[in-house]
């Protein structure tokens, strides 16, 4: 299942420098979410959100506070620095984090696989037409490359156990 | 448009932070700076630059955190409870309110995208738009009405 392009360590961490972290493998996938929450939560447009086992996630320093959600139809748990504020992972499903991939040291280092929840996309942002843009959510099963979704199934397994 | 704006609410994720523009902002920025993005969890973030007294607080109480870069002080103001970001000072008198935190963001498009030296390589910008690769020149960009808004907190 490990394959040499999983194969990462690449560092990050908050504003602050309280929190750092490493991701030892790429993600599974990464979007851009222009979803009302996700506006909220980064002050932004959008969020750019990697995801990753929680096993391939390891925290070197700090603290996280963290935040179940209300909104959304299952909610979610924000993790966040205490001290700065900074967000850094959140867990939509157990056993992922979807880590902000501009927390990351090497800032441009992975560009979203695709849009979701253009529906309601900030009416001046145009878009690229490199990846693929869902009005809403997608099927996974038909967007996601075989051993994303190997990753993907590997993982729900373990936490169904 | 300013109609819309004033009296426009916002608040943090957790609902425990809400507040209301009391005024159209005097410039809104898409920041594309390294900071921007790491705070904001995002390619930019998209601030409001407002006076402060024209930011009223609703409910709740930011926690806040003092950053010390080169020698210029900004505080950035967070929710304690969910961390959602809601506003920075980088300038006595003066908040920078997250557009994306207003419950509805699109009414204050950005005037101009800044720092784009950093942008993320596979955003594109829209066509038309002001664009600098640092910062510009306030005095130059700028409408009247908004330098003498700031003109009048700076005294």
């Amino acid at each position: 299942m490990v394959t040499t392009e999983r194969e990462a360590r690449e560092l990050g961490g908050c504003a602050c420098g309280a929190v750092r972290y490493a991701l030892n493998a790429a993600p599974i996938t990464v979007y851009a979410c222009h979803c009302t929450d996700c506006q909220r939560l980064t002050g932004s447009a959008f969020i750019v959100s990697a995801w990753i086992e929680k096993t391939e996630v390891e925290l070197l320093s700090g603290t996280l506070d963290s935040c179940r959600l209300a909104t959304g139809e299952r909610g979610s748990v924000v993790h966040f620095c205490p001290q700065c504020g900074t967000s850094i992972w959140t867990e939509y499903s157990p056993g992922f984090w979807f880590v902000r991939v501009t927390t990351l040291d090497r800032q441009t280092l992975y560009p979203p696989h695709m849009h979701i929840w253009t529906q309601s996309k900030l009416p001046w942002l145009q878009l690229g037409d490199d990846v693929p843009i869902f009005e809403t959510y997608y099927d996974r099963e038909r967007d996601w490359p075989a051993d994303s979704l190997a990753r993907y199934h590997a993982v729900v397994r373990s936490v169904a156990v | 448009m300013t109609k819309t704006i004033i009296g426009a609410q916002g608040g943090c994720g957790c609902g425990a932070i809400r507040f209301a523009l009391k005024a159209a902002p005097m410039i809104v920025h898409a920041c594309h700076c390294t900071d921007c993005q790491t705070i904001s969890g995002s390619a930019f973030v998209l601030n409001a630059w407002i006076e402060r007294e024209q930011v009223a607080l609703l409910s709740g109480q930011p926690a806040s955190h003092k950053f010390s870069n080169n020698g210029r002080d900004n505080r950035v103001y967070f929710c304690a409870q969910c961390g959602t970001n809601v506003w920075t000072e980088y300038m006595k008198g003066s908040y920078f309110v997250r557009v994306g935190a207003l419950d509805d963001p699109a009414l204050l498009p950005p005037d101009m995208h800044i720092w784009t030296c950093s942008k993320q390589p596979w955003l594109p910008l829209p066509e038309g738009v002001r664009v600098f690769e640092e910062y510009y020149d306030r005095n130059k960009e700028w409408p009247a009405d908004s330098l003498a808004h700031l003109e009048a907190i700076m005294a």
